[in-house]
């Protein structure tokens, strides 16, 4: 037989765990490509929207009103056109990366640690610690999350760390869940009781023997989660309810738009398609994380494509 | 059976009331509510005459008390923008954003069914790849913006569909594709996968041995199998449809539940949000149980006890 299926136990760990000296090779999919190349162009963008920005993102010319993208204005080209206010939409977009990028990223580490850690404390001590834990995860999830986060920033108001906040608040508990699961499968293992049999002390055993074996499954959700966070700040921004104008944010942005869709298609639309790049490379990446990092699923993959 | 639901129902019973507990607190978490109801530029004889008509001015334990006290007998508090009770203004609503959600359900299925199918029947071809790529678009593709770009395209320079209001089937057509884009691509790429591991697994592999025809082996097989996860996956939308009718109503002026909330969000009318929250919850916690029910007819191997 030579299907894959004839392979045997030691084939198998062969492939998913190759020798410590053979060099891991990471293959760059054009996804994954595509998702890098969108991610440094925000990256750059963010980093030196004060250098490459063409004008100043809340200077208003009130001449240059709604000029559409590649029109010359009084004081100069505007590639990607002016909104209402004669205000400048490139820089606009740079300067609203920032607030994205920061929001996005900053918010996902907090949601991370915090849902991690729950997680790893219900999994490895159970008991009433995990009932009360996981009670928790069961009512947030009965909450809609999209009218949580709103209550929650109508309730906090809009600045930049309470929209930090409210993310967090919000998604935390993705992180539980999974973490959980996955702990209550590995602390049945051999290496875990051989740990305590060793009188390793739990803060030890979480830390050196827990928390690598959940790291993988961790920093794949929390890829994805920096696409949903980055969506659900636009949402708020949207909604009046997110960082407050002038300062440039994308969901604002495309709100600005709204009144202006039947003169100056530009003001709604370019924003919504930067939106849409920034989430479609978090998505890219983290399926490519999940991919590298999962090589029992890349094995199958392959295997069914041979 | 009915035991297994009776626990349910209590499980389900005490999450509400970690809500309705949870919602009590986010309004006293910032101090105090009263300067959340009023307007910013009340004068203090206004916040203490509130205060004290509302009972704000006694212990806290006492507040919860009479808080939980009235939730129990349905009363969700009174709306002070519009002087009614929050219920009566929210059950008002809800035809409209009932219809909305279905609409928008029915979009969903109907793009996600055959995508779906299609995509696992003819698995790494550019079928596929296609069908991969539009449940991307979808998934990455913010709501309120897709609305826009709608109403941009189809009310303003086509003029085929309305874009503002409700009323006739036409008005529902746009908002009903903004709000199911997103779960039609999350069906899509559930129903491939779950699709995907049924057509490998052995009973698949004897019935076409058994030389029955192709579309034998689907029907009566691998459908009924892989429709069990899909089926839990529809339902529990249909909670993440409510809630996101809040943006595609507020996009399309669709006077439903969603609108109303972000109205009172705007007019700093607390009462209206909280029940809207504690109204959705019901909601969500009764389909969840509902999914469990449907699951033992499903999959006649559960059976639960």
């Amino acid at each position: 037989m030579t299907a894959p299926t004839s392979m045997n136990a030691i084939d198998v760990v062969e492939k998913i765990a190759p020798p410590g000296r053979r060099k891991w090779k990471i293959r760059l999919t054009w996804s994954a490509m595509f998702g890098l190349a969108i991610l440094l162009l925000v990256l750059v963008g963010a980093a030196f929207a004060p250098l490459i920005s063409p004008y100043d993102p809340l200077d208003q010319v009130l001449r240059d009103r709604l000029k559409p993208p590649g029109s010359v204005g009084a004081t100069g080209v505007h590639w990607l056109g002016t909104d209402a206010l004669g205000r400048d939409l490139l820089s606009r977009l740079l300067y609203g990366a920032r607030i994205s990028l920061l929001i996005g990223v900053v918010a996902t580490i907090g949601q991370t640690v915090i849902g991690t850690f729950l997680g790893l404390v219900a999994g490895h001590y159970r008991g009433v610690l995990d009932l009360v834990i996981m009670r928790l995860v069961d009512m947030w999830l009965t909450i809609p999350f999209l009218a949580l986060a709103i209550a929650l920033a109508a309730v906090l108001g809009s600045s930049i760390p309470n929209i930090i906040l409210v993310l967090i608040i919000t998604s935390w508990v993705y992180f539980t869940r999974v973490v959980r699961a996955e702990v209550l499968s590995v602390r049945e293992r051999n290496f875990i009781e051989a740990a305590r049999a060793l009188g390793a002390k739990d803060l030890k055993i979480i830390l050196q023997h827990i928390l690598p074996n959940v790291a993988n499954s961790v920093l794949v959700l929390s890829s994805f989660q920096v696409a949903r966070t980055i969506l659900s700040e636009a949402t708020l921004s949207f909604l009046g309810l997110g960082v407050q104008p002038p300062t440039p944010t994308w969901g604002t942005m495309v709100a600005d738009g709204r009144s202006f869709v039947s003169s100056a298609w530009w003001i709604s639309t370019l924003p919504g398609i930067a939106i849409s790049l920034f989430v479609l490379s978090a998505i890219l990446l983290g399926s490519w994380v999940r991919d590298i990092l999962d090589p029992i699923r890349r094995h199958r993959v392959q295997a069914t494509r041979l | 059976m009915m035991r297994f639901l009776l626990g349910r129902v209590v499980q389900s019973l005490i999450v509400l009331l970690g809500v309705c507990t949870f919602v009590f607190f986010l309004m006293h978490m910032t101090g105090d509510p009263v300067r959340l109801l009023l307007p910013l530029d009340a004068t203090p004889e206004d916040i203490e005459r509130v205060r004290h008509l509302m009972g704000f001015d006694r212990p806290l334990h006492q507040q919860f008390l009479s808080y939980v006290t009235r939730l129990l007998q349905g009363d969700l508090g009174v709306s002070l923008r519009h002087q009614q009770p929050a219920l009566h203004l929210l059950v008002e609503r809800i035809p409209a954003t009932l219809k909305l959600t279905l609409a928008a359900l029915l979009v969903s299925l109907v793009i996600a069914l055959p995508l779906g199918t299609i995509s696992a029947m003819k698995r790494d071809t550019p079928v596929d790849a296609t069908g991969a790529f539009v449940a991307l678009l979808g998934q990455c593709v913010p709501t309120f913006w897709l609305g826009i770009m709608l109403i941009m395209l189809f009310a303003v320079h086509w003029r085929i569909f309305p874009a503002l209001g409700a009323g006739t089937l036409a008005h529902l057509v746009l908002p009903a594709i903004t709000l199911g884009a997103y779960s039609a691509a999350l069906t899509t790429r559930m129903l491939r996968s779950s699709l995907l591991d049924v057509l490998d697994q052995d009973f698949v592999r004897t019935a076409r041995a058994k030389g029955l025809r192709e579309r034998t082996v689907m029907l009566r097989h691998i459908v009924p199998h892989a429709a069990i996860p899909v089926v839990t996956v529809i339902a529990l939308q249909v909670g993440h449809l409510l809630s996101g009718s809040i943006v595609t109503e507020t996009i399309f002026s669709y006077p439903g539940m969603g609108l109303l909330v972000v109205q009172a969000i705007y007019g700093r009318d607390f009462t209206l949000v909280q029940g809207f929250v504690i109204l959705l919850a019901i909601v969500i916690l009764t389909i969840n149980i509902a999914v469990d029910i449907l699951y033992c007819y499903l999959d006649p191997r559960v059976r639960l006890g």
